[in-house]
C-alpha cells in the first residue's frame, strides 16, 4: 500500500467518525485499533503529519486508558 | 514526532480537513483505478449476489463473500440442469445460453459462457483449499464478485437443448 493510500485510509476513518459526531465534537482515535489495516506506529506517524499540517488539532494524546 | 501515544483526541480543522480529504481521495482513486467505498458501487452487481454477499463484503470478509458468490452460481446451475459444475451443466445437462450477438457466433458465445462457469469452478476449488483464500484486497474481491455476477446474469436467459 502506498503512503498516499495509507493517509487516505486514516482520513477516511476520521471523516466517518466526524460525520457521526455532533459538529465540532472531539473524536477518539485509537491507533492500532481502528479499521484502517495499518499498524499503530504508521497511524501515529500519519496523525502527527496531519497535525503538523494543521489538518487536525490534537486536543490530547495518551499512551493508554489508565494513567 | 510530537505525539507518540496510542490514544488521540482529535478535532478536524475545517476547511483544511475537507480539502485534504478531497485531495487524497482523488489521488487514491487515480492510483487504484477506483474505490469501493459504499454500496452504490454494487448497483451493477447481480441482485442475488448483492443480497447474499454484500454484508460479508462490508464486514471485510472478502474471501467469504467471493466464495459465497461462487456458490450462488453453482446453485443456479444445479437448479437449471441438476449439475453444479460448468462442464457437466453444458455437457450432460445440455444447457444452452441464449443471447449471442448473431446465430453464427452462438457456439462461441456458449463456449465462452461454459468456460466462464468452469473458471468459477476452478477458482472456487482453489480458494476452498485455504482458510483465507488470499483475498485481502477489496478491489480484487469486487472483481471476483463482478465475474460471478456476469455468470449469473448469463444464466438468466437459458434453455435446455
Amino acid at each position: 500500500m502506498k503512503t498516499q493510500e495509507k493517509i487516505y485510509k486514516v482520513l477516511e476513518i476520521l471523516k466517518e467518525k466526524s460525520e457521526l459526531s455532533p459538529k465540532g465534537a472531539v473524536i477518539d482515535y485509537r491507533a492500532g485499533e481502528e479499521t484502517s489495516d495499518l499498524n499503530a506506529d504508521e497511524e501515529i506517524m500519519i496523525l502527527n503529519k496531519l497535525a503538523d499540517e494543521k489538518v487536525i488539532e490534537v486536543v490530547s494524546n495518551f499512551a493508554g486508558d489508565y494513567i | 514526532m510530537k505525539y507518540s501515544g496510542y490514544i488521540f483526541k482529535i478535532k478536524p480543522v475545517e476547511p483544511k480537513f475537507s480539502e485534504t480529504f478531497g485531495k487524497y481521495k482523488s489521488d487514491s482513486e487515480k492510483t487504484r483505478g477506483f474505490v469501493i467505498s459504499d454500496s452504490t458501487e454494487f448497483e451493477h452487481i447481480h441482485p442475488e449476489i448483492k443480497t447474499k454477499c454484500l454484508s460479508l463484503y462490508r464486514s471485510k470478509s472478502y474471501a467469504e463473500a467471493v466464495e459465497k458468490s461462487f456458490k450462488v452460481v453453482k446453485d443456479r446451475l444445479r437448479v437449471l440442469t441438476s449439475y453444479e459444475t460448468g462442464s457437466d451443466a453444458f455437457g450432460k445437462g445440455h444447457l444452452h445460453v441464449l443471447g449471442a450477438s448473431a446465430q453464427n457466433v452462438d457456439n462461441d458465445f456458449n463456449k465462452a459462457a461454459q468456460f466462464l462457469m468452469m473458471a468459477i469452478d476452478m477458482f472456487r476449488n482453489e480458494k476452498s483449499h485455504t482458510s483465507d483464500a488470499k483475498i485481502d484486497d477489496p478491489i480484487r474481491a469486487y472483481q471476483y464478485l463482478a465475474m460471478s455476477s456476469l455468470a449469473l446474469s448469463l444464466l438468466e436467459n437459458t434453455e435446455i437443448k
